[in-house]
């Protein structure tokens, strides 16, 4: 088989993306389980992108992130989002120095490679706003100045979705700012025993640093690389084209269900999602496994769902899972 | 009743009068003032707004009427409905009538008028009483008609439906002759006839190429095996394969091998040697072939086992009748 381009790119990627076992080999050290929140970390991680998290409290959330963190010797900074909290207390603000006799700059926590937001519905809209607006913007001012955020700059905000009394749902403009929306549930009965194992003999093994974060800059820019044809392409716009007008794909029982569909940032992240999933799975070109494996991810944030699908108990899984089986694959 | 007789003053009658003395609360009686008197007067009725006296309340009114008599006097009266919304006795003071002539002008008065107005009797013993409902009426055709109506159109509508879902389901045409459904083996195999004249690997459109081969076999999975594989990835279809019966695993394998190399193509810009592509249309071909063949010779089985269970069946039948009649003729 003559494969010039892609056969070099292929190998390429073969080397660039040899840390992705060492990563997943480090993070499994350390996180029992959760393999799909790994890979929902690896994928925001490798295409710049960031994570919207839902889970009950327990799930290893914080310790996944800050394990990564770690592997990769980057900041890492947790935010517990509070209805007080201000967003001063986020981007940080400007306190007079008495020894100075000037004002000065003091950072806030998102001044790190790797911020947990936790709870981010627990925080009032301006709170919300200004985390959101520093992760679009990658940059943040405080007073007269623009201070560039840290690259890589990885933000993955959790939402519990059992307590929602007293809380601050994101808008949609705002949840579509999130690359992936990953759900993660309880872990099997094998895993939950070696965590309880783990507990009860205090042998919490602990992970390596392996690589800088200059490395992940680095993978990004072979991430970009990886191909997507054309094909590919019209498969990502039918599938998001089908969450705006599902009658024109035979989806006619949705066009009720479905308040709004996917933005084209959704079809932006989902090409973006699919490259990376390929490099983690150490391949040059995209295939429509790839695309499928992230669709859910990346678009069950994105479909707003009408009053007539809550009342039919329709979630936004169940259509894009249809679509996944009604839209032509390449 | 209690009509208040009236004073005759020049051949002139005149009287207020109610339907009766006694009422119970809020029930609605009339009140008329009348007069009789000779044609030619102006007979002017006090003007009464909205309260007849403290406690009595005008509903409706004035009415006015007047009545030629026998003996050529006009009988002119005004009437008011009226109730009380309160227990107890009311005086209904004199009502000023005046008569207008030419030379004078003359002042009626009716005598005072009593109304009682009782109230029901509560037995606080009993208890509270939720408010009595209007008796039901019982129904008339005329009232049912327009449902009856309805319901025999909603039940016409519905067979309707049914009918043409049935109509259509079993491939019939509405009118004339039923048009037979070609099957998938002749589609595939025409399909494939027609690819191999378009030459178009030799042309360089290798990908066309693979894109319409790879979409013949999964058109005739679809037709032939009913494997969904037109909304499947390659992975997907193979492992559908897996189950079906009538694909055994060299087979498989060598689909397998033709998706792997049509996937490089159609992702991964590959571009395979000439044999190759020649390789993979036979084993298309090879497949349809086959897999044809291998349903048609089940069928055939199939039939023959039917075949054979009846007449085993007939001959069972036959010998049972055959033993009966032995059996009779003893």
């Amino acid at each position: 088989m003559n494969t010039v381009d892609i056969k070099a790119l292929n190998e390429r990627i073969q080397q660039e993306s040899s840390f992705v076992d060492m990563i997943n080999m480090e993070m499994n050290k350390v996180i029992v389980g959760q393999k799909h929140l790994v890979e929902g970390l690896m994928i925001g991680m490798l295409s710049n992108g960031h994570i919207l998290l839902e889970g009950v409290p327990g799930l290893a959330k914080t310790l996944a992130i800050n394990t990564l963190a770690h592997i990769i010797n980057a900041k890492f900074s947790r935010i517990q989002f509070t209805p007080d909290l201000l967003p001063a207390d986020v981007v940080g603000t400007m306190i007079y120095s008495q020894k100075k006799e000037e004002f000065v700059v003091k950072k806030g926590p998102i001044f790190a490679n790797f911020i947990l937001a936790d709870e981010i519905n627990r925080a009032p809209a301006k709170v919300q706003s200004a985390l959101l607006e520093a992760m679009q913007e990658r940059q943040v001012t405080i007073g007269d100045m623009t201070y560039k955020l840290d690259e890589p700059f990885l933000v993955m905000a959790t939402q519990n979705p059992i307590e929602q009394e007293g809380t601050y749902p994101l808008p949609e403009a705002q949840v579509d700012r999130f690359m992936l929306k990953v759900v993660i549930d309880y872990p099997k009965k094998d895993e939950e025993k070696l965590i309880v194992r783990q507990n009860l003999e205090k042998t919490f093994p602990v992970s390596n640093t392996i690589l800088q974060p200059e490395d992940i800059l680095r993978a990004r820019e072979v991430v970009k690389e990886v191909y997507l044809d054309e094909k590919i392409e019209k498969y990502i716009v039918d599938i998001v084209f089908a969450t705006r007008y599902p009658q024109e794909h035979g989806l006619e029982k949705f066009v009720s269900m479905i308040a709004y569909g996917a933005s084209p940032r959704a079809s932006i992240s989902l090409a973006k999602a699919a490259q990376a999933y390929a490099f983690i799975k150490r391949r040059g070109y995209v295939i429509p496994e790839d695309v499928r494996a992230v669709c859910h991810d990346v678009l069950r944030h994105r479909i707003g769902l009408s009053y007539e699908a809550e009342a039919n108990n329709l979630t936004s899984e169940d259509i894009i899972s249809e679509i996944l089986n009604t839209v032509e694959v390449p | 009743m209690s009509g208040i007789g009236g004073l005759k003053a020049q051949s002139r009658e005149y009287a207020a009068e109610l339907d009766t003395n006694y009422i119970m609360i809020g029930d609605q009686i009339n009140f008329r003032m009348k007069v009789k008197a000779e044609p030619g007067l102006k007979i002017v009725f006090p003007q009464l707004k909205d309260t007849l006296t403290k406690g009595v309340e005008i509903i409706s009114g004035p009415v006015r009427d007047s009545i030629k008599e026998s003996d050529g006097r006009m009988l002119v009266q005004e009437s008011y409905v009226i109730t009380s919304f309160d227990s107890g006795v009311f005086m209904i003071p004199p009502m000023p009538i005046e008569i207008q002539q030419e030379s004078y002008n003359n002042t009626l008065r009716t005598d005072p008028l009593e109304l009682i107005v009782n109230t029901f009797v509560v037995d606080p013993q009993k208890g509270n009483f939720d408010i009595v409902m209007p008796l039901a009426a019982p129904w008339t055709f005329a009232e049912i008609l327009p449902y009856l109506l309805w319901t025999l159109l909603v039940v016409v509508v519905i067979l309707l439906v049914i009918w043409i879902i049935k109509f259509r389901k079993s491939r019939k045409t509405l009118f004339g002759h039923e048009k037979p459904a070609i099957p998938p083996y002749v589609l595939a195999m025409k399909a494939l006839e027609e690819i191999k004249k378009e030459k178009l690997w030799q042309s360089g459109k290798t990908k066309e190429y693979y894109t319409q081969l790879t979409d013949i076999i999964r058109n005739y999975l679809d037709g032939e095996l009913g494997i969904s594989a037109m909304e499947q990835t390659s992975f997907e279809t193979l492992k559908a394969l897996e189950k079906c019966e009538q694909v055994n695993a060299k087979q498989r394998d060598k689909l397998a091998d033709m998706f792997e190399t049509a996937d490089f193509v159609k992702f991964a810009k590959a571009e395979p040697l000439q044999d190759e592509n020649v390789r993979n249309l036979d084993i298309a071909y090879d497949f349809v072939q086959e897999t044809n063949d291998t349903i048609r010779e089940a069928n055939e089985k199939e039939r023959l086992e039917q075949e054979l269970r009846e007449q085993q069946e007939r001959e069972a039948a036959e010998a049972t009748k055959q033993e009966g009649e032995k059996n009779h003729e003893i």
